[in-house]
């Protein structure tokens, strides 16, 4: 049997459902190894304030949040393929059909 | 003067605004409704929603009480460590909308699917898996209604206690209250406000009303934020003085602020109110500027001193939030109703850009709060007492009015996924296949209605427990569906035993977690092996129960496996 081609949503959502893992583990290290780092147990006169924030809020949550909203603007306007998820009518029959098959799968 | 009448009766107007407004919208559900197939009307909106409605619908629901009772409530008691608790929601909509939506879609319109039981039973043509699938959402649901509504109820009773027409009903209700032991006729009277308000117009209006109400809960909640914190800003600035000031006497302190809140408005003036509040804490409750976070007692040199987020807590809900965000029922039924990828690329944007404008001003909002005369006895208060504090009336109705209209916009969605679960799933498909539309109309409208007031009866004498059931209820519902669903979409060798398998493992792994914490402690906590949480063990445990119960039983027919992973013209009918 011919290797058959995959379905090009399935595809492109794969792959896409894989990046989105890499953004959330970097982001997970990032924020906690950060955080592990400069968050816990400072003493009151080391931290240092950004407009009354502390240092560690502003680099440690509000840098790595504000890269992820650059980020998925990147992801969702320019790396998230258009695929078109509406069935062909032509295919709507064949659908219709293999609904009603009925043939119970273990 | 005594405040209360008057912060009372605009609290009234702005709820019956609101209730108003949101019946009219499920009027004009109902009217657009007309001339549809009634279940993809009913249930799913007719896969209609656009990039705002399913944006703020996803938000809406996603964000219950909790975001504006209980998450204030923590950052008035812990500081600055909430914006760490917190963080894990920089990626929740690319994870939660990102990871399966474009594939939950597809295939339901494959399987031109309703419902999320519609999904698996047609994914694997098994019956029996979509009977299985309805039962635990149905478990998981009713379990989470139960918490939401008793919240629903305690907060319109906290509400409009003061009123007279809300004592009037409290009154007639003495005698039902006086049958339960410990419960009051004022709880009884907010909770049957809060049913009969909520189960009409989700009743009556189907899945666009409560998809159109989401979308004005998700502006008020919105709006709510981004205004509270310029007000909040503007107070700490008039109240607080700059921590380089020398002290001085009371008289002279409120004459500094009457000078200050005289003062022509500048927009500098926000800035150095969170500089005020900054310098503050640091002086008088440094623990509230680090992690992990106590509260401001003595309690840190007893033995009973227990940090708050100690770091392999964060670790658990930096994964818990995005994570079992994607394995919540409610959301996945959201994502099988947009209409394109544009649609979702919006909604992913526009939900990152929303959260970022809620949940980080609300951790500056309530940190500033920490130094500001709010009078409250408990923390929960935080919130209306602040919206008193710093808004006019008027709009601090609104402001109070945000959580009435998160818990709204959970059961609401809630209460319709339970009723597509009986109607569609169990009746329709595995009872009566030939019941006809105006059938299928009538009861959808009757189970709604009955089982809005069922969960009413179950929460007149709530169980205890409740906040721990929640998290029960959100950690299992995850684990129990998020590894199916992630091997029907991804993985061709999946079949209907292996896809049961994961969801009858995770299920067993939380429930079996919980059921040893409650033997060991006598609470409904639950045991956490080497302190990880059991939604971590019951989504490993839900993998390898659906790879091994795949691998252990045949795969699936070439045809079904060509249908949803092949492109189309690999696919052939039957002959």
């Amino acid at each position: 049997m011919a290797d058959p081609k995959l379905d090009p949503t399935f595809r492109n959502a794969r792959r896409e459902a894989l990046v989105i893992l890499v953004i959330y583990t970097v982001s997970l290290l990032y924020t906690i190894l950060f955080c592990h780092f400069f968050a816990y147990n400072r003493e009151p006169e080391t931290i240092r304030l950004y407009l009354g924030i502390p240092d560690w809020v502003v680099w440690g949550v509000m840098l790595p949040w504000a890269f992820n909203v650059g980020v998925t603007f990147w992801f969702c306007f320019f790396y998230m393929a258009d695929d078109n998820l509406d069935i062909p009518p032509d295919e709507l029959e064949i659908e219709s059909e293999l609904r009603g098959e009925g043939t119970g799968e273990s | 003067m005594n405040p209360e009448p008057s912060a009372a009766g605009w609290t009234a107007l702005t709820f019956l605004g609101y209730i108003l407004l949101v019946y009219g919208i499920a009027a004009f559900a109902h009217h657009v409704s007309k001339g549809k197939s009634f279940l993809k009307e009913y249930f799913l909106g007719s896969r209609s929603l656009g990039p705002w409605t399913l944006a703020l619908t996803f938000a809406a629901t996603s964000a219950s009480g909790g975001s504006f009772a209980g998450f204030p409530s923590l950052i008035y008691t812990y500081g600055w460590v909430l914006a760490l608790w917190i963080a894990g929601y920089m990626v929740f909509p690319i994870c939660t909308m990102g990871f399966l939506g474009k594939r939950i879609n597809q295939v339901a319109k494959k399987c031109d699917a309703v419902t999320l039981p519609d999904i698996f039973r047609d994914r694997y043509n098994s019956p029996w898996l979509g009977l299985l699938t309805a039962f635990l959402i149905i478990f998981y649901l009713v379990v989470y209604l139960i918490a939401q509504f008793k919240a629903g109820g305690v907060l319109i009773q906290t509400l409009m206690k003061d009123l007279a027409f809300f004592q009037g009903i409290s009154g007639r209700l003495e005698g039902v209250a006086s049958l339960f032991e410990g419960v009051s006729s004022g709880y009884l009277a907010g909770l049957l406000l809060f049913t009969t308000s909520v189960v009409l117009y989700t009743a009556y209006g189907g899945f666009r009303a409560v998809v159109l109400t989401d979308v004005m809960q998700g502006i008020i909640m919105g709006l709510g934020v981004i205004i509270l914190l310029p007000l909040t800003l503007h107070t700490a600035y008039v109240y607080l003085d700059p921590p380089d000031l020398e002290p001085a006497p009371l008289v002279e302190v409120e004459s500094r602020r009457e000078a200050r809140s005289e003062e022509p408005f500048r927009l500098t003036q926000f800035s150095q109110g969170l500089r005020k509040v900054g310098e503050h804490l640091k002086q008088e409750d440094p623990s509230a500027m680090s992690a992990p976070g106590h509260k401001k007692t003595d309690d840190m040199d007893g033995e009973d001193f227990k940090p708050f987020l100690p770091l392999g807590l964060a670790i658990s809900f930096f994964f818990l939030w995005p994570i079992s965000g994607s394995g919540q029922a409610g959301n996945m039924l959201r994502l099988m109703a947009f209409q394109n990828t544009k649609t979702l690329a919006r909604a992913i944007f526009a939900v990152t850009i929303y959260y970022g404008f809620i949940y980080i001003p609300l951790v500056i909002i309530f940190v500033c709060a920490k130094t500001l005369p709010l009078s409250v006895e408990q923390s929960d208060q935080a919130m209306p007492a602040m919206a008193m504090l710093v808004a006019p009336p008027l709009l601090a109705g609104l402001l109070i009015a945000a959580p009435f209209a998160a818990i709204m916009s959970t059961v609401d969605s809630f209460l319709l996924m339970i009723s597509s679960a009986l109607v569609r799933d169990i009746y329709q498909r595995a009872i009566n296949p030939d019941v006809s539309e105006r059938a299928i109309r009538i009861a959808s409208l009757a189970t709604t209605l009955a089982v809005g007031f069922l969960v009413l009866l179950l929460t007149i004498n709530p169980p205890q427990f409740l906040q721990d059931i929640i998290v029960f209820g959100s950690a299992g519902q995850a684990a129990t569906f998020l590894g199916a669903m992630v091997l029907t979409l991804y993985w061709p060798r999946s079949n209907a035993a292996g896809t049961a398998s994961a969801m009858i493992t995770g299920f067993v792994v939380v429930a079996g977690l919980y059921t040893i914490g409650r033997l060991q402690t006598g609470e409904f906590v639950s045991w956490a092996p080497y302190d990880i949480h059991p939604f971590i063990w019951g989504l490993i445990g839900s993998f390898i129960g659906g790879v091994l119960g795949s691998l252990a039983t045949p795969p699936p027919s070439e045809r079904t496996v060509a249908r949803f992973f092949y492109a189309s013209d690999h696919v052939e009918p039957s002959s």
